[in-house]
């Protein structure tokens, strides 16, 4: 019984241990947010004795965020929206092997990740195409299906019934009607979980923004956090709020999904 | 061949794969075969500039012309990394996993620890790599401020020369635990209890029982985590790109790839392009990765599968 109790508290001063590592940074970014310069300057460790929400307003301002926002929110609804609906157009077939090339489709989505990378090739040929600082380049950049979700798509079809599939086609629903009426409400759990994942990696790029975009009005918020970090490296309290304000859409749907956003990963990962 | 699909028109099926496969042949697949084509010319990222083949050129600068000192660092900076990251990153994801997956844990104590140790995946390498900046501050940063409790003299950190990719490393492993931790746990929640309960019988002590019953079957995850981790951590250039842009010796050959394609480094922080852009031989950079990263990989996948069966 005291072993029990020992090795429990060993487990617990672990567990603490972990906490602190992990929710220590962030804590320290909310907290030199609320600081005034002189309160940062004078007491940068300590906690904050002001909530000086001054510090939001004039990052906001001068991190250019309104603009970025904007962006941002564009680029990852138009993107997010076209590579799941591209994914569930070649998952559905895939799935039920209504192609020949059914399995050898799957093989090359996933190869993708040992293959050299693309960028240098990719920005040569946006450049050529005329595409290169602009808008729809950025979209199409981030534009692809990910061979996770692919996977992720195919392995949840397969739990649809077929019944439907030909209760559907003899009653005359066309192809298209059917996966877009019947196919697409069945598969709103999945589709949440790999939308929300996708959206995340498009709100996150930066690489992509570097490459392909030059004009300061069309970049995202991320990108654009990276360029007020480089001019506004030594001012901690408007950096640390220009963060939080990049990061609270990100906290937001992950305080609540976070369940299903751990799931699907853990999904997908387990397939490949 | 189901009814199902005889009756629907066939082209309706290859018109909705269309666009997805079209997408993966024009931005992924051409692109990616085209580096090794792009590698044996002089391209480079500047509009209108002509260009031409140039044979093994880039190849021979990047190995012989070139500053040896240079090229011997490219290489031991990133294996540097992808080591330790991979090493130290599988061994603590693993035992965070267990310790929260012990039943002395209170479970939904536990629930919230795994959120927090996922949460840097879900921020991104950009946030993670300020924050990490913010708490890494030489000045009076709260690092240096808990160092100097144990009295370690105060160091640069992410801009001291000879520490820099140490301060990177850790960074990296901070960031990529979520997503090994999840894995492992997965693992370890589908061992059914009565395996653990018949050892217990048998006499196996804690450790007999994760050498003998726990290790052989998370192994499927052990291998996908360290593959995962081998290709992330060797073509890992975004973490080096925000946190020291490859200053203070952290070079790596990612990061050599994608400065010289594209610049970057402290000044295209602020908007200044920097560099030539000379892609063709940034090109020759990533064959190499490439060759690195398909030699690694497979090491990788055969060496866990060996262990599979001797376990």
């Amino acid at each position: 019984m005291k072993l029990n109790l020992a090795k429990k508290l060993i487990l617990y001063l672990f567990l603490v241990i972990l906490l602190v590592v992990y929710i220590f940074p962030v804590y320290y970014v909310v907290n030199t947010s609320l600081k005034t310069q002189q309160d940062f300057l004078a007491n940068p460790n300590g906690f904050t004795k002001t909530f000086a929400f001054e510090n939001y307003r004039l990052a906001w301002k001068n991190a250019n965020f309104s603009t970025y926002i904007w962006n941002s929110l564009f680029y990852t609804a138009v993107c997010t929206g076209i590579n799941i609906l591209m994914a569930i157009f070649l998952a559905f077939p895939v799935a039920r092997r209504y192609l020949k090339f059914s399995g050898l489709i799957v093989t090359m989505f996933v190869s993708t990740l040992f293959l050299p990378d693309a960028t240098i090739p990719r920005f040569q040929i946006f450049l050529r195409l005329g595409i290169y600082n602009t808008r729809l380049g950025y979209i199409f950049w981030m534009l692809g299906i990910n061979g996770v979700a692919l996977m992720f798509f195919v392995s949840f079809i397969r739990g649809i019934p077929r019944d439907f599939d030909e209760a559907a086609a003899i009653d005359g629903c066309g192809y298209m009607r059917y996966v877009a009426k019947i196919i697409i409400p069945m598969m709103k759990p999945a589709i949440s979980s790999m939308a929300i994942l996708n959206a995340i990696n498009i709100w996150n790029d930066i690489i992509g923004a570097t490459v392909i975009l030059r004009s300061d009005k069309l970049l995202p918020i991320t990108r654009g956090l990276l360029n007020f970090s480089g001019s506004y490296s030594v001012n901690w309290t408007q950096l640390t709020a220009a963060m939080l304000i990049v990061a609270m859409p990100l906290i937001i749907v992950y305080v609540f999904t976070q369940k299903y956003i751990i799931e699907s990963v853990v999904a997908s990962g387990l397939k490949g | 061949m189901n009814s199902s699909s005889r009756i629907w028109n066939r082209y309706m099926i290859i018109l909705g794969i269309l666009p997805g496969i079209l997408v993966f042949i024009a931005i992924t697949l051409i692109p990616s075969v085209t580096t090794a084509v792009l590698s044996f010319t002089n391209i480079s990222g500047i509009p209108g500039a002509e260009w031409e083949f140039i044979g093994f050129d880039n190849y021979r600068e990047f190995f012989v012309m070139q500053n040896s000192r240079d090229t011997v660092m490219y290489f031991k900076n990133t294996f540097k990394f992808a080591f330790f990251v991979t090493v130290i990153q599988m061994t603590l994801s693993l035992l965070i996993a267990l310790l929260l997956n012990s039943r002395h844990i209170y479970r939904k104590l536990a629930i919230f620890a795994r959120a927090a140790v996922f949460l840097p995946q879900v921020l991104g390498v950009t946030l993670v790599g300020l924050a990490w900046t913010a708490v890494l501050n030489p000045m009076d940063g709260p690092m240096s401020a808990f160092l100097g409790l144990f009295g370690i003299k105060k160091t640069a950190f992410l801009s001291d020369w000879d520490h820099a990719i140490d301060w990177v490393i850790l960074i990296q492993i901070w960031l990529g635990m979520g997503f090994s931790t999840v894995i492992f746990l997965a693992g370890l929640q589908n061992i059914p209890g009565d395996l653990y309960e018949a050892g217990v019988i048998d006499g196996t002590t804690g450790f007999q029982a994760f050498r003998y019953i726990t290790l052989p079957l998370i192994w499927p995850q052990v291998t996908v985590n360290a593959v995962i981790c081998v290709i992330g951590t060797l073509t890992n250039f975004q973490t080096f790109y925000v946190t020291t842009a490859g200053d203070f010796n952290t070079m790596t050959l990612g990061m050599k790839m994608f400065m010289t394609a594209f610049g970057g480094g402290r000044s295209s922080l602020q908007g200044g392009a920097g560099g030539f852009l000379r892609q063709g031989y940034a090109a020759a950079v990533a064959m190499i990765l490439f060759l690195i990263v398909l030699v690694f990989t497979l090491l990788t996948q055969y060496v866990f599968s060996r262990k599979e069966e001797e376990i």
